[in-house]
């Protein structure tokens, strides 16, 4: 098999679950899609590596990376688009009818409810930016045009509540998760 | 894999993308024509004469292979060619021509192919000899990928990946593998090919591109739903029936054959949509910059010209369109470019308001023609906790209603609209403003010939019930804070001050505030706006007039109108007037406004709404234009709506002149 067809195999094998389990973590849809085109993208610049791996093995690098993405974005405030600029990758927009369906396999309303009570212990700012752009879903342009701050802060400020709430969304993830 | 999310679908494409640029360092196929190879050469002459011919042809006449054409679903050429659209001139607006396909019939092939999806339990790979020496005469890779079809991902050459797809398709047909060839080709390549065949076919085509494209609409495959529909009662499952615009609500007649003569002048149309697109260019600094326009006639509601920017070319839809092609189409990104704003978008108005507020304050009589007020450059209310000012702070000092709408003043309106504000807990839909807008039509469809159309939102005491009402339950369910949805709260008077401007939780569509200035133009009557004037047969006869009635008249006071016509032809024609140095020198007297409607953290959006009415010409007129994010309405929509003008009474949109005023 030619390696272009196998790196678009793994994608179609594996990239629902990959998207699946950012959406899981961060709560929103397209900051899951940047971080799924991130890990692709990284997976594609290390082909030469990754394609002597087993399935089982391939797999499990994949979520190790995309894990690793995730952290960065809580830590960094923001999605790193290192390797998707390096390999040129326009990240497509979610379409209105893509985030019921993405929404209901990552199970995201449960936990958005598991999370109202857990808003209160975040500092104002913060729990102001996740109650628009998590719980309401309002485009990070309106969550700044509603708090009176930029569009950067505005994600750094929902990056940031998500971190703080990192363990109570772990506790609430269980069992649902196909891969840990 | 239709149940797969679009965006996991079109991220696909993206990477499969940059894999074949990393890995293998060959460009993707898409949009990429190529010619034969080698290879197919030697696979060709082992196909057979006819096949050989074709391929010579191919090479001959350097034609490129269409693969880009790749089906996206049912052909989308039709067995007989459709009616064509006219302009009111008579020229063709939408056409149709001959084309050949090369279709699979699955049935006769060799080892015949059911179209029952269910029975396509295996990949179709009995017949590759034959994909292979049709690929080979087509010039496409016989290369095997991976080819994703239903629940299983096979690995198929492209061919034999179509005819999956196809087969598996509900309701399956032919299954087309190269559109609109030259007819000798075509036929040349189908030849000696068991369960090949060249089928001729009809496309619609648009011989002035993305000009009035989403008035115009496209033509696609029917879809399952509209099978079920009454009025595609016998309709074949592969038929192709309008899907939007034009197409869409006459296609009845379309598909009949028969001939649609519009209102609109074609000279027209393409200054109106060359207008703002120079506008657009000078005016918004990002790329997808939008706008909208509408010329239409103040007597009769006829459309002179509309048009919607970004636009595409809806040739696009004639041929099977490929999956991220389509969703640059609907992106937000492109500036969604299949939203036909002129009847679809929703926007404040800004100032264009103020004739309706001029109008509900005379006839109810909270102001009087003779009254002035002082403007001192700021309005307060709720016991002067809010103040509101004008544009820049400037204080225009002592004005009666002719001179507010002239230099457009904002204080004097805010006024109008803290008086004209009703009691909400007895006048739930709002007081003398609110029943002047809904008189006017605004938060209402126009009732055009076009299959959607927004209905707009004018805000009244119920609506803001209704909305604190969801937020609230909202807020109980999800345990949020304040004002995840709306500002939750009873309905103030600082809503009706924002009406009164056009500002606030108002949404208007440009052709509904067209509709309201032809009332003004010709004296209350509110149109019911159409494009089709008639349906012509063969010959050109006319088969029916399309002549809607107007949707009703209201009785304008005579005075009041008069002042407000006076306003507003001053404010077109007089020093101080905000469009006055735009508008001079036009041969006929032009009565408008300007508008800019004001958003959070993003430029204005600029507003145009004029006319000259029948009493001065006879060929009235009546001009909506916006621009998104264009800022001040002199500046990015006046100048515009003046070459639109220009065209119509002189035959040439003139130079583009922007002014200067720095009023809303």
């Amino acid at each position: 098999m030619e390696d272009a067809d196998a790196f678009s195999l793994l994608y179609e094998r594996e990239g629902e679950a990959v998207l699946v389990f950012l959406a899981r973590r961060t709560l929103d849809v397209e900051t899951a899609v940047e971080l799924t085109a991130e890990t692709f993208a990284i997976a594609l610049g290390s082909w030469g590596r990754v394609r002597e791996l087993g399935a089982e093995q391939t797999r499990a690098w994949l979520f190790t990376v995309a894990r690793r993405r995730y952290g960065r974005y809580l830590r960094k405030a923001r999605v790193e688009r290192r390797a998707i600029e390096r390999m040129g990758i326009r990240v497509p927009t979610v379409h209105h009818d893509d985030l019921a369906v993405i929404e209901e396999r990552a199970g995201l309303s449960e936990l958005r409810a598991a999370l109202g009570p857990e808003l209160a212990r975040l500092s104002d700012g913060q729990r102001a930016a996740l109650q628009l752009r998590v719980v309401e879903e309002r485009p990070y342009d309106e969550v700044a045009a509603a708090l009176g701050i930029s569009e950067q802060t505005a994600r750094a400020r929902v990056s940031r509540g998500l971190r703080a709430l990192t363990h109570a969304l772990e506790a609430h993830r269980g069992a649902h998760e196909e891969v840990s | 894999m239709s149940e797969r999310p679009r965006v996991l679908i079109e991220l696909g494409d993206e990477l499969e993308r940059a894999a074949q640029r990393v890995l293998t360092g060959r460009r993707r196929r898409l949009g990429a024509g190529r010619a034969p190879t080698l290879g197919s050469l030697m696979a060709v002459l082992a196909a057979g004469a006819a096949v050989a011919v074709a391929v010579v042809a191919i090479l001959l006449i350097g034609h490129r292979h269409p693969h880009a054409l790749k089906p996206a679903g049912p052909r989308p050429g039709v067995s007989v060619p459709r009616g064509k659209i006219l302009d009111r001139n008579g020229r063709v607006l939408v056409g149709s021509r001959r084309a050949i396909d090369v279709e699979i019939v699955p049935a006769h092939l060799p080892v015949p192919l059911s179209g029952e999806a269910s029975q396509l339990a295996g990949p179709p790979i009995a017949d590759q000899a034959v994909y292979d020496r049709l690929a080979a005469a087509l010039g496409i890779s016989t290369r095997r990928r991976a080819c994703p079809v239903l629940r299983s991902t096979w690995r198929l050459t492209e061919v034999a990946c179509d005819v999956a797809r196809g087969v598996s398709r509900p309701g399956s047909q032919n299954v087309t593998v190269a559109s609109d060839l030259a007819p000798g080709l075509g036929r040349n390549v189908a030849a000696g090919l068991p369960g090949v065949t060249a089928a001729t076919v009809y496309l619609t085509t648009y011989p002035y591109r993305d000009l009035g494209a989403q008035m115009l609409g496209t033509v696609g495959a029917i879809t399952a739903p509209e099978l079920s529909e009454p009025q595609f009662r016998g309709v074949p499952a592969d038929a192709v029936v309008g899907q939007t615009g034009l197409e869409d609500f006459y296609d009845r007649y379309l598909r009949g054959r028969y001939e649609l003569q519009t209102s609109i002048d074609l000279g027209l149309e393409r200054v109106g949509q060359s207008s703002l697109a120079s506008s657009i260019n000078r005016n918004t600094s990002r790329r997808g910059g939008a706008g909208a326009f509408v010329a239409m006639d103040p007597q009769s509601g006829q459309i002179y010209a509309m048009g919607s920017l970004p636009s595409y070319d809806p040739s696009i839809f004639t041929k099977a369109i490929s999956r991220s092609a389509y969703a640059n189409l609907v992106s937000p990104r492109s500036g969604d470019p299949l939203n036909d704003r002129a009847t679809d978008g929703l926007y404040a108005t800004g100032s264009t308001f103020k004739p309706i507020t001029a109008m509900a304050a005379l006839v109810s009589g909270v102001w009087h023609l003779g009254d002035t007020y002082d403007d001192t450059g700021q309005y307060c209310f709720s016991q002067g906790r809010l103040c509101l000012h004008n544009s820049g702070n400037v204080a225009n000092g002592s004005l009666d209603l002719v001179n507010a709408i002239r230099v457009s003043d904002d204080v004097f309106f805010y006024n109008l609209g803290a008086k004209l504000n009703a009691d909400p807990a007895t006048h739930p839909s709002g007081g003398p403003l609110q029943q002047w807008a809904r008189l006017f039509g605004i938060g209402q469809a126009t009732g055009i010939d076009l299959p959607y159309e927004a209905s707009g939102r004018l805000p009244d005491p119920k609506w803001r019930a209704a909305i604190s009402q969801v937020e609230k339950r909202y807020e109980e369910k999800h345990h949020t804070g304040c004002c995840t949805i709306a500002y939750p709260g009873p309905w103030t008077v600082g809503d009706n001050v924002n009406l009164a401007v056009g500002q606030g939780n108002l949404l208007v569509t440009p052709l509904q505030l067209a509709v309201a200035y032809t009332a003004i133009a010709n004296g209350g009557t509110i149109v019911r706006p159409h494009i089709a004037s008639a349906v012509l047969g063969p010959g050109g006869q006319v088969v029916q007039q399309l002549e809607p009635l107007p949707a009703r008249h209201v009785n304008l006071p005579p005075a009041d109108l008069a002042a407000i016509r006076a306003g507003l032809h001053e404010s077109a024609t007089r020093p101080g007037g905000t469009s006055a140095p735009v508008m001079a020198r036009l041969p006929e007297p032009v009565y408008g406004a300007t508008g800019s409607a004001q958003h959070a953290d993003q430029p204005d959006q600029a507003w145009y709404a004029g006319y000259v009415p029948a009493t001065a010409t006879s060929k009235p007129i009546v001009v909506v234009v916006t621009v998104e994010k264009g800022g001040f309405g002199a500046v990015a929509a006046a100048p515009v709506a003046r070459q639109i003008l220009s065209q119509w009474f002189l035959g040439r949109p003139g130079p583009y002149v922007a002014g200067s005023s720095r009023t809303p």
